[in-house]
């Protein structure tokens, strides 16, 4: 077996969902192996694209294998979120060469599996209490037993009572036609003053849910800070956060209790070591993905190489062409939940295989 | 069934309990650990068979004998990993031994999975010897899965990020003028751009001018022997207290040291920030702490320029490379610390490829082979831990990338655990060294 293959063509795919317009790239990098790598990057603007296509020079003829040099190479650039992106997506795609070498899973050449199943939560669609419950009602159906709840932003900032006694009415509500068994998170989108996320905090702490997220905006970390610091109700923060070093923060300031890194802003070997950092704190990790189903694979081959993996997210499209789409572009079940959990894939690699025409087919522009 | 019939039953019924998880019943807070787990594993490619340690002592009176384990599989696969830990060679024996349950019959695929249920079911968590049994597992099982990957240790983790391999020093060994000289031409000959050195003598609490003098002039004539191209990491090995580490370290900075290494003992982490705050020579540190959780204190602090954990003591592959993306976040450098066997040098040496934080590998050699070397090299068939051109260079077959049979260290039988040095003050009182 050969242990060396270097890169010789990549390729940027960005693609849309029929009815939700959830859009995402898909990078595909090809080597002298004849072996086929392929990740997937947050967002699907054309910066994006451009910078896939930027690295390109850089990777032709490289190692697959050498991804630390790699992301030396996207951290000696600036590029904000387009670049961090590019990265998140071949680090996926030359993890899933180096399986693909080894013809073992990704999470195996990690040092896993860490667990045999990873715990699944999914986001809820609508606004209002009706709509919340049906969408809670199909994903219970789908196998989900943990629900992230988007807190629609309020008109204003610094809500009274009313505000906050009404979010806690729609949990309870929720709660009720759920049953028992169903676990919460409360997505505040970014969307609320750390005054508003505190009193709310407050206020659910009897509710109990998994934790509230994302609760302000990336202001600064001491506002983050603040909210954790006045309430037991677990906070998990980090969608927007592009460096490790800012985690390392939020966990210096003892700010979070779930952390929360993109999938497709940083990568598997990006968030491993996010998770090293928060292994010593006791924090958990949730990566947050809203993506497509190749960052599905790549957050379960990186759930089963961590110790300290919380839960995983995935997207639930309610309308049937969307889920039809997922499963059409990477020809395998991945996203099928049973009992509140996701199956590993089997690899080799992400176990994930592109399927050109769901490409052409879903293509974005 | 006769008496002795039904006792042996009972005794053996009650046996076959005791295997079962409920055996920690005699504590209240006993977790049911069976009603935990809903699934399974999948099923194992490959099994572990058999877990070894094994004591080498190179001479019969050595004070550090290696410990080696080694893990045999059913696939025919072995695996390699170094438990040494400086005298106490026969607790960490016994402590590998008491993770045979941990392993035998495991799949050995699931490092982290071990690395975890090693270290947390222990319940007490950290320290040496613990750590460094753990770290020989760790190696051995790091070893097994790269061959049975068909991939080095280091492409598993995502290098090598230099081709050439990993810059490394080697202990200077040279004290006068004319040693040094002849050193720096030694370096120059063979590519060697670093070196390592101690200082003079033991410390008391508080030390005057004559003793200071000595230690800067020590250094300084180090820097001046080995002109300005070639760095130099000064150890203390904790033998100054804070307030004499302070004084040197203050007098030291125009000589651009390339670190001054645990400039006092390791357990308070502020002491060692008091040292650190008060110079801008370089603070390294590491090589007595276990797992990551130890060295989370000394970065957030911002204690460190350096770490210097060892890779037969923090836990192994998966334990270095954790706190090397730790560092890496606050921009601290990695010059892991070796100071036992070829094992764990070179399993050192993969982990360092990797990172993208790493600055320079430790080998407690001088630049020319002596009797250990050799040792090794008749043990694994190559110079191991010896640099080209100032790198050593990396093994380019699966695993390790070495082979190491238990015949070929039966030449130098285990002589059992000896002390480390003991010194002492002029008026009887324990010393550092």
């Amino acid at each position: 077996m050969p242990i060396s293959i270097a890169i010789t063509d990549l390729s940027a795919h960005a693609v849309r969902e029929p009815v939700s317009r959830r859009e995402y790239v898909l990078v595909s990098v090809r080597t002298d192996a004849g072996l086929a790598g392929v990740g997937e990057a947050a967002g699907s603007s054309a910066a994006v694209m451009a910078a896939v296509e930027a690295a390109k020079p850089f990777l032709v003829g490289r190692d697959a294998t050498a991804i630390e040099t790699v992301r030396r190479w996207f951290a000696a650039r600036e590029g904000g979120f387009a670049a961090a992106a590019a990265q998140a997506a071949l680090n996926m795609a030359l993890l899933d060469l180096t399986g693909k070498l080894a013809r073992a899973p990704v999470y195996e050449v990690l040092g896993g599996p860490t667990r045999f199943k990873a715990r699944a939560a999914t986001s809820l669609e609508g606004a209002g209490v009706e709509q919340l419950r049906r969408s809670l009602e199909a994903a219970r159906a789908a196998g989900f037993r943990a629900m992230i709840v988007p807190l629609a932003a309020p008109p204003r900032p610094n809500q009274g009572q009313a505000f906050v006694r009404g979010v806690r009415r729609l949990l309870d509500r929720l709660r009720q036609s759920g049953g028992d068994d169903i676990d919460f998170i409360l997505d505040a989108q970014g969307a609320l003053t750390p005054g508003d996320s505190q009193m709310l905090a407050r206020e659910l702490e009897s509710f109990h849910l998994l934790w509230l997220e994302e609760p302000c905006p990336s202001l600064n970390l001491p506002a983050v800070a603040k909210i954790s610091g006045e309430s037991a109700t677990p906070v998990g923060f980090g969608r927007a956060v592009l460096s490790n070093g800012e985690f390392q923060d939020l966990l210096r300031l003892d700010a979070i209790d779930v952390l929360r890194p993109n999938i497709g802003l940083h990568g598997i070997t990006q968030i491993r070591k996010a998770a090293a950092l928060a292994e010593t704190y006791y924090v958990a990790v949730a990566p947050f993905h809203r993506g497509g189903p190749v960052a599905t694979a790549a957050c379960l081959h990186l759930a089963a190489s961590i110790p300290n993996f919380f839960l995983q997210e995935v997207p639930l499209p309610a309308a049937d062409q969307d889920r039809r789409m997922r499963s059409e572009l990477a020809s395998a079940p991945l996203e099928t939940v049973e009992q509140g959990f996701l199956k590993l894939p089997a690899g080799p690699g992400l176990g994930v295989t592109l399927n050109a025409d769901a490409l052409e087919k879903y293509r974005a522009n | 069934m006769n008496r002795r019939q039904f006792l042996t039953g009972f005794s053996a019924a009650v046996n076959a309990q005791m295997l079962k998880p409920s055996r920690a019943a005699g504590c209240a807070c006993a977790p049911m650990l069976a009603a935990a787990q809903a699934g399974r594993w999948p099923a194992p490619r490959i099994k572990v068979t058999n877990m070894k340690a094994i004591g080498v002592s190179l001479t019969p009176d050595s004070d550090r004998p290696y410990v080696f384990v080694k893990i045999e599989t059913d696939q025919g696969v072995v695996g390699w990993g170094e438990a040494t830990l400086e005298g106490k060679a026969g607790s960490v024996i016994a402590a590998v031994h008491d993770f045979r349950e941990f392993i035998v019959g495991e799949d050995p695929m699931k490092v982290e999975h071990h690395w975890q249920s090693m270290y947390v079911h222990t319940f007490y968590r950290a320290g040496p010897v613990l750590g460094s049994a753990i770290s020989g597992i760790d190696q051995a099982l790091w070893d097994i899965r790269g061959q049975v990957l068909g991939l080095p240790v280091y492409k598993m983790l995502g290098g090598p990020i230099h081709p050439r391999g990993v810059r490394g020093y080697y202990h200077a060994r040279a004290t006068t003028r004319e040693q040094l000289t002849a050193l720096r031409a030694s370096a120059e000959q063979l590519g060697v751009t670093c070196f390592k050195s101690g200082i003079p003598g033991y410390y008391e609490w508080i030390e005057g001018r004559a003793s200071i003098r000595r230690a800067v002039d020590a250094m300084t004539r180090l820097r001046e022997g080995l002109g300005e191209e070639i760095d130099i990491g000064i150890d203390f090995h904790a033998k100054t207290s804070p307030a004499v580490a302070t004084i040197l370290c203050k007098e030291v900075e125009p000589l651009n040291l390339l670190f001054i290494e645990e400039p006092c003992p390791p357990e308070n982490v502020k002491a060692m920030a008091r040292i650190s705050r008060r110079t801008t020579t370089p603070i390294a540190t590491g090589e007595r702490l276990i797992a990551s959780f130890s060295c989370r204190e000394l970065i957030e602090m911002n204690v460190v320029d350096i770490l210097q954990p060892d890779i037969n003591h923090v836990g192994g592959i998966s334990a270095l490379w954790k706190v090397g993306a730790m560092a890496e976040a606050s921009g601290i450098s990695m010059a892991p610390h070796a100071c036992e066997g070829p094992v764990g040098g070179l399993a050192t040496l993969h982990v360092d490829a990797a990172m993208p934080n790493f600055l320079v590998q430790e080998i407690c050699s001088g630049i020319q082979p002596e009797f250990k070397e050799k040792v090794w090299e008749e043990w694994l068939g190559f110079p191991a831990m010896r640099m080209k051109e100032g790198y050593f260079p990396l093994p380019e077959k699966p695993g390790l990338g070495f082979d190491l049979t238990e015949q070929a260290l039966a030449k130098y039988p285990f002589a059992g655990t000896r002390p480390m040095a003991r010194v002492f003050h002029a008026d009887g009182s324990v010393a550092e060294w």
